[in-house]
């Protein structure tokens, strides 16, 4: 089933001579439960796609539509709902509140999606994600891997239908990377969470299930991933460009 | 988890510039409340003194009213007995008493004098109940009426040198002209460092009467009701009276020298407030569009995450206003100490400070606290906040959540 279909999607900033397409006509349908990869080298659209499909920007033209819902003609009000109803996002500076707790910044999720379930249910999810004992702790008494996984328990803990993630492993060493990309894996997996992320890392693409290639804002190559995939097989040459 | 603790922590987030902030509002909340304390106290007090003694509202003819600020001797009420009881007996009207003011040379001994006086003729309830002359007195007593008597201002008993028992020959006018000298025996010397008192010459209504050559009849009528603050009431009702029919009845809120100062200082407290307000508010917008500029890409996460626009303006509002409560509390407790002990204590001035006044003033003046002043003073510390917040936050509502990408 598809969850997420992106059809004629482009992005344009600025005007006349000074306009620039960060993405082109790019159409794509990522179903249900798969874990993808956005990859190619800086200045090729990845986080500007993932903008216009996490409802954070409008497309200038085509249409996107996230788990049945076509997110182009809403307004400010709709998209937020949204984005608090079925999106998660995961970023590369972790972004979590520095004044609240692990626990908190994990609640502030439900609170900002009107759900309910408090503390309980962020706790639970932090322990989910490996992070016992640490539900009181704020983001600067926790080491990068670990404000990641509350980052993880963040996007999480309302049930979004999809996970947005911007190059989570880009500011983690390889071990905490390996660990938060198997993370993410294993909820993948065992929650059906749809996974869309970016990166220009290798190691993160192996752990990819579907890789979509950009280059200046189009779609290269769209290919099954998986840990059978080379890295030269996505086009590493683009990637390290 | 919700949104006024994440509001409030955010306050306290950099608690230097917050605590500044707050001192910001601290400093104006309780300078307002010692401001407006002082400006009513003293207000308060002159317009005490000044309508105890020139009355809550005042008879005259219209002609005297035209030209009022001459005390025209020609222009008076000349038959004073039906206004007066049309006055004292009608309801809500506490006093009304004749008065007459005129002008004199004074002379002591054998030499002509060449020392001018203001006379001023009444009945002895309105010297010693409302002008309080008699316990102004420091030499002497109170005179006597009909008994030829008079009583000085302490400056005019110093220049003519007259003592007690000396006779004062007054030279002044009749209302058609004439020459008109009259004698008293000083009795007392009075002084208030006002020149109100100090100046002038004491005598009973009837020497003033026959001095004018006005029996039976006054200059003005002063009549005083319960409240000063009521008088609309009163003064529409006395107008209707019927012995009054042809006489100017003019209420103290719109005669001088009142009438134009009442809107004086109200616009003084305006000025105040808003000053106050202004530079509390600058405090707050500066500290608020600092934090919003600091946390664009933190907003961004918060919208990423589902936060609508409103909430983000909610957010800032209720950080600001967290701010001002503290802010204002702190600055109630330091306005509302000071002003406290200034309201017991006073502050006192030197007597020469009086001079050129032209109402008798206590030499102490007191502030004059109130729950209307401490809750408006709060009330625009919240309010100020909201405005210079408003700006910022209104900011943080147009940051869109793609910010949350961007890196850091």
């Amino acid at each position: 089933m598809a969850l997420c279909e992106i059809n004629n999607v482009t992005k344009t900033y600025g005007e006349g001579a000074a306009q620039v397409h960060a993405v082109k006509d790019v159409t794509l349908t990522i179903e249900a439960g798969e874990f993808t990869a956005f990859v190619g080298p800086s200045g090729s659209g990845k986080t500007t796609l993932l903008n216009q499909v996490g409802c954070l920007d409008k497309p200038t033209s085509g249409s996107i539509s996230i788990d049945g819902v076509g997110t182009s003609g809403l307004g400010d009000k709709a998209l937020s709902q949204v984005r608090g109803d079925k999106i998660g996002f995961i970023f590369q500076s972790y972004n979590l509140i520095p004044v609240l707790t692990a626990a908190e910044n994990v609640e502030l999720a439900l609170t900002l999606a009107k759900e309910s379930g408090g503390r309980a249910r962020a706790v639970e999810l932090l322990n989910e994600v490996g992070l016992e004992g640490l539900a009181d702790r704020r983001p600067n008494q926790l080491s990068g891997g670990q404000q990641q996984r509350v980052a993880v328990a963040r996007a999480l803990v309302k049930r979004p239908a999809l996970v947005i993630a911007d190059e989570p492993t880009a500011n983690l060493d390889s071990a905490s990377g390996t660990q938060i990309l198997n993370l993410m894996r294993e909820l993948n997996a065992k929650h059906g969470v749809t996974f869309l992320f970016s990166t220009h890392d290798p190691m993160v693409m192996e752990h990819a299930r579907r890789i979509v290639v950009l280059r200046d804002g189009e779609v290269i190559e769209d290919r099954a991933g998986g840990e059978a995939i080379s890295v030269s097989n996505v086009g590493v040459a683009a990637v390290k460009a | 988890m919700n949104l006024f603790r994440l509001a409030f922590l955010n306050a306290t987030r950099n608690r230097t510039r917050s605590l500044l902030t707050a001192g910001i509002i601290v400093g104006g909340t309780a300078l307002f409340i010692i401001a407006m304390s002082w400006l009513d106290g003293v207000w308060g007090q002159i317009l005490e003194e000044g309508t105890l003694q020139g009355g809550h509202i005042e008879v005259v003819t219209p002609e005297y009213r035209a030209r009022a600020s001459l005390r025209p001797q020609d222009e008076n009420i000349d038959d004073l007995a039906p206004v007066l009881d049309a006055l004292r007996s009608h309801e809500g009207v506490v006093e009304a008493h004749p008065i007459i003011e005129t002008g004199a040379t004074l002379t002591v001994g054998e030499e002509i004098g060449d020392i001018f006086g203001a006379v001023m003729g009444a009945e002895e309830r309105y010297f010693t109940e409302y002008m309080d002359v008699d316990s102004k007195l420091v030499e002497g007593r109170w005179l006597k009426e009909g008994a030829g008597e008079l009583v000085l201002g302490w400056k005019l008993a110093q220049r003519t040198g007259a003592k007690l028992g000396d006779e004062v020959v007054l030279l002044g006018v009749t209302q058609d002209g004439s020459m008109s000298p009259s004698k008293g025996t000083l009795v007392g010397i009075a002084r208030s460092g006002s020149p109100l008192i100090d100046r002038r010459v004491f005598v009973d209504l009837a020497a003033a009467q026959w001095s004018l050559d006005l029996e039976g009849g006054a200059m003005k009528v002063l009549v005083w009701g319960e409240d000063r603050e009521e008088v609309d009431e009163l003064h529409a009702s006395v107008a209707a009276l019927p012995a009054l029919a042809g006489l100017d009845v003019g209420s103290w809120k719109t005669l001088p020298p009142w009438g134009g100062q009442l809107g004086m200082m109200d616009a003084i407290r305006f000025v105040l407030m808003f000053m106050i307000a202004f530079l509390a508010g600058l405090g707050v917008w500066n500290t608020m569009m600092m934090s919003v500029l600091e946390r664009t890409n933190e907003i961004g996460v918060l919208r990423a995450m589902g936060m609508t626009r409103a909430g983000a303006v909610f957010l800032f509002l209720f950080e600001g206003v967290a701010i001002a409560i503290l802010g204002g509390i702190g600055g109630v407790i330091a306005g509302v100490l000071p002003t406290l002990y200034m309201s017991k204590n006073g502050f006192s001035y030197p007597e020469s400070m009086m001079a050129k006044m032209e109402f008798a003033l206590p030499t102490t003046l007191y502030a004059e606290l109130s729950s209307e002043i401490v809750a408006l003073a709060f009330m625009t510390a919240i309010f100020t906040a909201v405005i210079g917040t408003m700006l910022p936050a209104l900011r943080a509502a147009t940051i869109q959540p793609d910010s949350a990408m961007r890196r850091n």
